[in-house]
């Protein structure tokens, strides 16, 4: 890949990320099948790891992003006292949009620096080669636990970003522009809102794909040297943010 | 009846160098062989040649009958899970537990010799638990851990690289 420059390289490292991934999912899911113990355990520890652990750090960003949009409309009911569509396209721009990006961004900052880093040490411990050698699959084993925790954590992370940025935004709602929380929920738990959500959750698997996808295609990248660890984790953030970006750009314009 | 491992005119080069050149060597079962060479001259190699981790530059290797070179990635995995390798360095999993690493060389196969596996380990802990002096003869060295990893598979190869 190191041969190749420009559009010829970047589609050879989506191909790249896209049959890891692909190749993830399928190792994932013959081990467990097979019923292979170690399967199980390292699911229970990633688990923890991508579901539970970054919620203390993505809970109050979602409440800030929340308070932000908050104030913003809270300015704008001040001057115009047009609250029903304010409200509703706050509600429905925070679940669709806001939310989901900034769950995506911070799967971009810790899936792909995380898995870049982890293969790049592996690979430079020699325990790819250890794999291969007791006839396991590197992909299945290395990335496989992490896929199904990264693809579980996305709805639950979207889920409760999505409250607290809702929760986040009724303060400063309240506080400016006198929005009570009764008639702020009603906009904020509507049906409408509720569509939001999913396509906010549809959004942000896809972004935790691309997000593992550019991961694990950096992190597949030889390593010569313990310094090309660090070098690969920032290539992978700042190619994960671009892919991200690039997709949110996308699909807001086409669909 | 082929032999267990065949090298047929493999040759190897690496950054310019020709490390193994035209290499013939026939292993049948229950053959004990052990490979000396200087330092660098490419024993490593061989063995990652003979478990298809590397393709020859020419020849072929052939594992228990099968064309490594040519084999597909999942056929090339099924014969290394037969065989019992120890890398030079170590070739342990950080992450994992003696035990895991442990377990790790029994696979995902077949389920009575997986169970025949299971059974193995959990002696060997066991012993180790009663027999503390043992155990730290045991935990002396790395490379006794990957020995401990080889008894665990009923390899039909079984490779160390200077591990003793």
């Amino acid at each position: 890949m190191d041969a190749l420059r420009g559009g010829p390289k970047l589609l050879a490292a989506i191909g790249a990320g896209a049959w890891l991934t692909m190749r993830a999912a399928l190792g994932m899911g013959r081990r467990l099948i097979a019923g292979d113990a170690l399967a199980q355990r390292q699911l229970a520890d990633g688990l923890p790891l991508h579901v539970w652990r970054p919620l203390r750090t993505l809970l109050p960003l979602a409440a800030l992003a929340g308070i932000i949009a908050g104030i913003g409309a809270g300015r704008l009911l001040t001057l115009y006292n047009a609250q029903i569509p304010v409200l509703s396209g706050l509600a429905e721009i925070l679940l669709r949009d806001i939310v989901p990006l900034l769950v995506g961004l911070f799967a971009c900052g810790s899936v792909s620096v995380a898995l870049s880093s982890r293969l790049g040490a592996m690979a430079l411990n020699r325990e790819i080669d250890a794999l291969e050698a007791l006839g396991r699959d590197p992909v299945a084993h290395a990335l496989g636990p992490a896929l199904a925790a990264v693809l579980l954590s996305a709805p639950i992370h979207m889920l409760l970003g999505g409250i607290a940025a809702v929760i986040g935004c009724g303060v400063p709602l309240a506080l400016i522009a006198n929005v009570g929380w009764p008639l702020w929920s009603g906009f904020a738990f509507s049906h409408e809102a509720a569509a939001a959500m999913l396509t906010g959750i549809a959004k942000l698997l896809l972004y935790a794909l691309i997000a593992f996808g550019v991961g694990s295609a950096v992190g597949a990248k030889p390593v010569r040297s313990p310094a090309d660890i660090g070098r690969r984790a920032t290539t992978a953030f700042t190619a994960g943010l671009l892919g991200i970006f690039s997709a949110a750009a996308l699909w807001t314009a086409l669909l | 009846m082929s032999a267990l491992l065949a090298f047929e005119g493999v040759s190897l080069v690496l950054g310019g160098t020709r490390l193994l050149d035209q290499v013939d060597l026939a292993i049948e079962a229950g053959d004990r062989v052990a490979i000396l060479a200087d330092s660098g001259a490419g024993k490593s190699w061989l063995l990652r040649l003979a478990i298809g981790l590397v393709t020859p530059g020419s020849g072929t290797v052939r594992l228990m009958g099968v064309a490594l070179d040519v084999a597909p990635p999942d056929v090339r995995r099924l014969l290394r899970a037969r065989c019992g390798v120890a890398m030079q360095g170590g070739s342990l999993l950080g992450d994992l537990s003696v035990e895991e690493n442990m377990r790790l060389a029994i696979g995902t196969g077949d389920w009575s010799k997986r169970r025949r596996g299971e059974r193995r380990i959990d002696r060997l802990l066991l012993l180790l638990t009663q027999d503390r002096a043992l155990a730290g003869r045991l935990c002396e060295r790395v490379y006794r851990l990957e020995r401990g990893r080889l008894i665990q598979q009923d390899a039909a190869v079984t490779v160390p690289d200077a591990t003793s």
